[in-house]
């Protein structure tokens, strides 16, 4: 092999090496992307307005289900449906099932919680981040 | 503090001028000291003087029990609004927080986080910067009933603050921790730029195996002509 071709075959490694090395950086399914961030999602959806969560207190108490320690009792909500499944049907049709820890006080809501504009890796996101893994 | 019933009863004890006859009716002294007997009670002898001195006194008690049963009504009126009162605030999207730079950042008002609502005062995103500055982005009414957008100058320096959206008299939701990244930073991550770069070395990748696998093949079959 010439020097030229040593030096293509040297260059196209490490290049390679790199590219795949980094092939996801920036990528939509990166975690750096803050649109599937499920902590920030869970703020910034105004989800932690409402329920307590893994890493935040609800801002107001109006009968809403905690959800810091939904890894606990998320699969035993529904029969047939994994803690994944529950949550993200409970994020994506809140009006599916109606939680038995809602409580419609006086302040609170009298209907279901909203359905907030998610694509469905952001619901994965949220699912996850509560599901803390 | 005294309750407006004690204030009442402050003043029931001063218009008792006349000398009470001992009773037996429940509720009264017996020691002919007045129809309260308290120890706010003056002696008899001393009685009228004393009220005449101290009429201030109890003209304020009664503007003390009108007062306070003003704000009784004042602060159990408003806690009653504001257990009513409430909204949450839901982002579009999570802006890519470049600093220094400007980004539209839309968000929804949605009153007992199920009706949206418009509102004129007090509505926009709140950076509170690591430095302990504020700084507020006044929204806009944009689109859609309860929709608003800010344009939203995110701070120069590329670190974690805090940020929230204010919405009027419902008050302040937090967004959490705003993690800004400089330019540079950004632009290595960029979800816009990296996924064309990452083809553009692949391309450069495969163009320099090829010129490689040529070299060895023509290598092999002419020695002589081969690049050297």
């Amino acid at each position: 092999m010439s020097r030229l071709g040593q030096w293509a075959a040297t260059g196209a490694a490490t290049l390679g090496v790199i590219t795949v090395a980094t092939w996801n950086l920036g990528g939509p399914s990166s975690a750096a992307d803050p649109q599937l961030d499920g902590g920030q999602l869970f703020q910034a959806k105004g989800c932690a307005a409402c329920h307590t969560g893994p890493d935040t207190t609800a801002s107001f108490d109006a009968g809403f289900p905690s959800l810091a320690n939904a890894p606990d009792w998320a699969g035993a909500r529904r029969s047939g449906l994994t803690a994944s499944e529950y949550l993200a049907e409970s994020i994506a049709a809140p009006g599916v099932f109606i939680s038995p820890d809602f409580r419609a006080g006086q302040a609170g809501p009298t209907t279901a919680m909203p359905q907030l504009r998610l694509t469905s890796e952001q619901i994965d996101s949220l699912v996850d981040y509560l599901l803390r893994r | 503090m005294l309750s407006v019933l004690d204030w009442h009863q402050l003043d029931r004890c001063r218009v008792t001028d006349e000398p009470v006859e001992p009773s037996d009716e429940p509720g009264r002294r017996v020691d002919g000291r007045g129809a309260c007997g308290s120890s706010w009670e003056p002696d008899p002898g001393l009685r009228c003087r004393t009220g005449m001195e101290h009429g201030w006194y109890h003209r304020f008690a009664r503007l003390g029990a009108v007062v306070v049963a003003a704000l009784a009504v004042v602060v159990g009126s408003g806690a009653s609004a504001s257990a009513g009162g409430w909204a949450i605030g839901s982002l579009d999207a999570i802006p890519e927080a470049t600093a220094g730079r400007t980004a539209d950042v839309g968000f929804t008002i949605l009153q007992h986080g199920v009706t949206p609502v418009d509102l004129t005062d007090d509505v926009g995103i709140e950076i509170v910067r690591a430095d302990g500055n504020v700084d507020f982005f006044a929204a806009e009414q944009d689109g859609e009933v309860g929709h608003y957008t800010a344009a939203v100058t995110f701070p120069t320096s590329s670190s974690d603050h805090s940020w929230n959206i204010r919405m009027g008299w419902f008050g302040s939701q937090e967004l959490g921790t705003l993690h800004v990244t400089s330019a540079a930073e950004d632009a290595f991550t960029s979800p816009t730029i990296w996924p064309t770069a990452r083809w553009v070395m692949l391309a450069l990748t495969v163009v320099l195996a090829v010129v490689s696998f040529w070299d060895l093949l023509v290598r092999r079959r002419h020695p002589r002509a081969a690049l050297s």
